[in-house]
């Protein structure tokens, strides 16, 4: 079924919703096999330019390629993709058994195949005592891995995460981050992750496209959102940032209200006025 | 993107245009042919509005449709003041037997109204069975034929209804207001009426409401108990169906008269609610009080008064059964000859009312379950509001109207219906679509939307997430849904008397030819209206305690 990684490729999606510009001429790749992550705060677009891929989405204008075809007017059902939902979506009346066998039943897959997959990919997630209990008698964290199993087992070209840690507490949360990154790794399967939350963003990406306002602000690794933020939004939604605005020095000193800051700035700055971002771990200058 | 590829990514949109042109000919045609009749003058050529100023100038149209509203008006006050209390009282204090008045109040709701006049008929008519030991105790006692029996009848069919929704808004309140007004310094009584009361008002317009469009519509129990008294559906009747001097004309005329009141009723109570819809901020319910004892026995036989008057047709329907008939006159002795004559010689009626209310529920429920989808998860810019109006238009068309219309148009080649039961089937159809759309709708809502998304996105097409997901999950309402409905049409008269054909009479035909004093089998039709009441007791019974919220109409 696989055929090994894909590549994903959005052009100039328009996408409003009455009035409201939800995504304005956003275009990106996605790697293929990477981890790809969508980060930015609520409202920002970044969960319709997830459904717009799904095909959930009907973008007003451009394209969504999946690996290299134009699936912009193909419907859900017939794109190959993976989605996890925010609220996991398990069907409540049907067994976990039957949750991850669905998509493959509805394919023709049946008997000892149907089987043998669908308990490969719960000892996959490992869930393999469970698949007889229904999705209400799961914790929260089991949910999650019933969804990503239901997800998975049908070798999508791409997996789509909407905020899929959102609902845990804290100490869950971290737990199905590295099991995430973990299940990704070993099937190498392009995966796009929406997340407001920089943190999981930074630990868990190859990529990072940073949203705001329906654009796109900033892509690269996370190394680079995170030392060398293109605007003013990412650097405040990388860490909290504080800002601190002045003159630069001849020495490569800020000077904010006649206080000296010996930041070493780049001499290039001298004599401008620059806003310095202060994060908790180090201080970039965003913008002047 | 072409209209291929629209219909291709949503397949909804070619279920909502189908069900669009389908409620389109079925709803709203009829109605624009009684339009046209209505403004046609005798000769069948000139166009006028005579037709309609002579429900104002001639006595006997006039009359009609001021008895209407006279009645409308006084039964609904009347019910209001009797139940409304009562279920104050109920709701508010802790008093024996909850459960239980909670059930009788639901089950009151699916009383069929004319089962009611029937019984009253039978009691206290002139030649009834307490009417001789009335007039032997002195009292000046003569029928309860008239003006004052279609209301008494009307009461006692409309108080189990506005009890629930009385109660329902009564311990929907948040008990903290009112301590407030206590703490205020106001007794506790002024604080039932300053704030209790007018807190609860949306709820208690809402039941005034449906009492008030249900008397406007009702044709049973003013045609078998109001004697002369004449008002529009019975008129309507008369004009379109009497065998000497037929006018549909006027019967269009009134027709759309009775619509325009049920509109204007509605649009009153949209009016009246929209400035008072409160938000309940806290999430407690009323936590009931403890009266003391004299007010409790007080509450409680008041209560079992209240209940026996509306159960009091259904025990004497239940007891002549029993009986062996000569004609009108019951007698002695106990006997099973009705029952054995209802299983071996007459069940045809009970099995054509079971088979009509099961194919009519049957298309309501899915094409209800496929109007709430679109509804609750489409927005199109014409067909969405454009089926939203066709849906509701009927909950406006009294029955007789409806009948009157589908008459019209399809008592002529090439799709002659009338005489069949495909008319009745369509009738009861049409009749019932708004509420097994209503019930889906929030059944609908309870469904994540993501969850049907999930079936999409592991490959399912719209048509098997709605079969594997969706629908699924909507059953118990549905099923619910579907118990009412089948009810409903059950017991349905108005439409019925008018479209029925020798083969397909049904119980409700049966029962109101026995109280129409016609076909003398009283016997039969006591024992057929038994069936009728246990046929519609026992599932809503049966829903009720499976799901407790089911019960309270629409």
């Amino acid at each position: 079924m696989s055929r090994g990684p894909v590549e994903v490729r959005v052009e100039g999606i328009r996408k409003s919703f009455g009035r409201e510009p939800a995504l304005e001429d956003v275009s990106l790749d996605f790697t293929a096999g990477g981890f790809n992550t969508l980060l930015g705060p609520s409202g920002c677009g970044k969960t319709t330019l997830l459904r717009s891929i799904a095909g959930f989405v009907t973008p007003e204008a451009g394209r969504v390629f999946i690996g290299g075809e134009d699936v912009t007017h193909r419907p859900p059902w017939t794109r190959r993709i993976g989605f996890v939902f925010q609220s996991y979506a398990l069907w409540p009346h049907m067994s976990v058994f039957d949750n991850v066998a669905y998509g493959l039943r509805l394919r023709r897959v049946e008997g000892t195949e149907l089987q043998r997959r669908v308990r490969a990919m719960l000892e996959t997630v490992g869930l393999t005592a469970l698949h007889e209990r229904g999705p209400g008698a799961l914790s929260g964290g089991q949910q999650q891995r019933v969804a990503l199993a239901r997800a998975l087992v049908l070798e999508p070209d791409v997996l789509l995460l909407d905020e899929p840690l959102a609902n845990l507490d804290a100490r869950l949360r971290v737990e199905m981050r590295q099991e995430i990154r973990r299940l990704q790794k070993e099937l190498q399967i392009t995966t796009i992750f929406v997340t407001h939350d920089q943190e999981e963003a930074l630990e868990l990406s190859d990529r990072v496209a940073v949203m705001s306002r329906g654009r796109l602000e900033q892509v690269g690794s996370p190394e680079d959102v995170y030392a060398r933020p293109a605007s003013p939004d990412v650097a405040a939604l990388l860490g909290g940032a504080r800002f601190l605005e002045g003159v630069v020095s001849e020495e490569g000193d800020l000077i904010v209200d006649g206080a000296r800051l010996p930041l070493g700035l780049s001499r290039d700055l001298a004599g401008r006025r620059v806003r310095v971002a202060v994060s908790p771990r180090r201080l970039v200058v965003v913008a002047d | 993107m072409t209209f291929v590829e629209r219909l291709r990514r949503d397949p909804w949109l070619l279920v909502a245009a189908f069900l669009g042109v389908a409620l389109f000919l079925l709803v709203l045609v009829p109605q624009l042919w009684i339009v046209r009749s209505s403004l046609l003058a005798q000769d069948g050529q000139s166009v006028t509005l005579g037709n309609f100023l002579r429900y104002l100038t001639a006595v006997r149209y006039r009359t009609a449709l001021l008895n209407s509203v006279l009645l409308a008006v006084v039964t609904t006050v009347l019910s209001m003041a009797v139940a409304v209390p009562l279920a104050f009282v109920h709701a508010r204090y802790r008093l024996p037997g909850r459960d239980l008045v909670l059930t009788l109040a639901t089950l009151a709701t699916a009383s069929p109204p004319f089962l009611g006049a029937y019984a009253w008929v039978m009691l206290l008519g002139f030649n009834g069975i307490l009417s001789p030991g009335l007039r032997a105790i002195g009292l000046p006692w003569h029928s309860i034929v008239g003006f004052h029996g279609i209301v008494w009848v009307g009461v006692w069919g409309a108080v189990g209804l506005v009890f629930l929704f009385a109660h329902d808004a009564f311990t929907s309140l948040d008990p903290d207001l009112e301590e407030a007004a206590e703490s205020a310094g106001a007794s506790r009584l002024r604080a039932h009426f300053d704030v209790a009361l007018p807190l609860a008002t949306p709820g208690l317009l809402t039941a005034a409401y449906l009492v008030l469009t249900g008397v406007l519509a009702d044709f049973g129990t003013p045609r078998i108990i109001g004697g002369p008294v004449s008002v529009l559906p019975v008129l309507l009747y008369h004009e379109f169906l009497s065998e000497g001097g037929v006018n549909p004309g006027m019967a269009s005329a009134g027709s759309l008269l009775s619509i325009g009141l049920a509109t204007a009723v509605l649009l009153l109570q949209r009016l009246v609610l929209a400035g008072r819809s409160y938000v309940m901020s806290g999430t407690r319910r009323v936590a009931p009080r403890a009266l003391p004892r004299w007010a409790v026995v007080v509450a409680t036989v008041a209560t079992a008064l209240f209940f026996s008057m509306v159960f009091v047709p259904h025990l004497v329907i239940a007891f002549s059964s029993f009986l062996s008939w000569r004609a009108d006159i019951p007698g002695g002795p106990f006997t099973l000859d009705n029952y054995r004559a209802l299983a071996l010689r007459s069940s045809a009626p009970v099995l054509v009312s079971y088979a009509l209310s099961a194919i009519s529920t049957l298309i309501a429920v899915v094409v209800g379950t496929l109007l709430a989808y679109v509804a609750v998860r489409r927005s199109y810019r014409v067909l969405s509001p454009a089926l939203q109006a066709l849906t509701m238009i009927p909950y406006l068309i009294p029955g007789t109207v409806l009948a009157i219309g589908l008459i019209v148009v399809f008592n002529r080649e090439p799709i002659r219906l009338t005489g069949t039961w495909v008319i009745l089937a369509l009738a009861y159809f049409i009749r019932k679509v708004p509420y097994a759309t209503k019930s889906a709708e929030a059944s609908l809502y309870q469904v994540h939307e993501s969850l049907e998304e999930a079936a999409l996105s592991v490959g399912a097409t719209p048509a098997q997430a709605l079969r594997d997901v969706t629908s699924r999950l909507m059953l118990p309402g549905l099923v619910s849904g579907a118990t009412l409905t089948f009810l409903m049409t059950l017991t349905e008269l108005s439409s019925t008397l008018m479209l029925y054909g020798a083969a397909t009479t049904t119980m409700s035909i049966v029962i109101y030819q026995a109280a129409m004093g016609m076909g003398g089998q009283f016997g039969l039709a006591a024992s057929t209206a038994v069936a009728m009441m246990v046929s519609v007791y026992l599932p809503l019974y049966l829903v009720r305690k499976r799901f407790p919220s089911v019960g309270v109409a629409a």
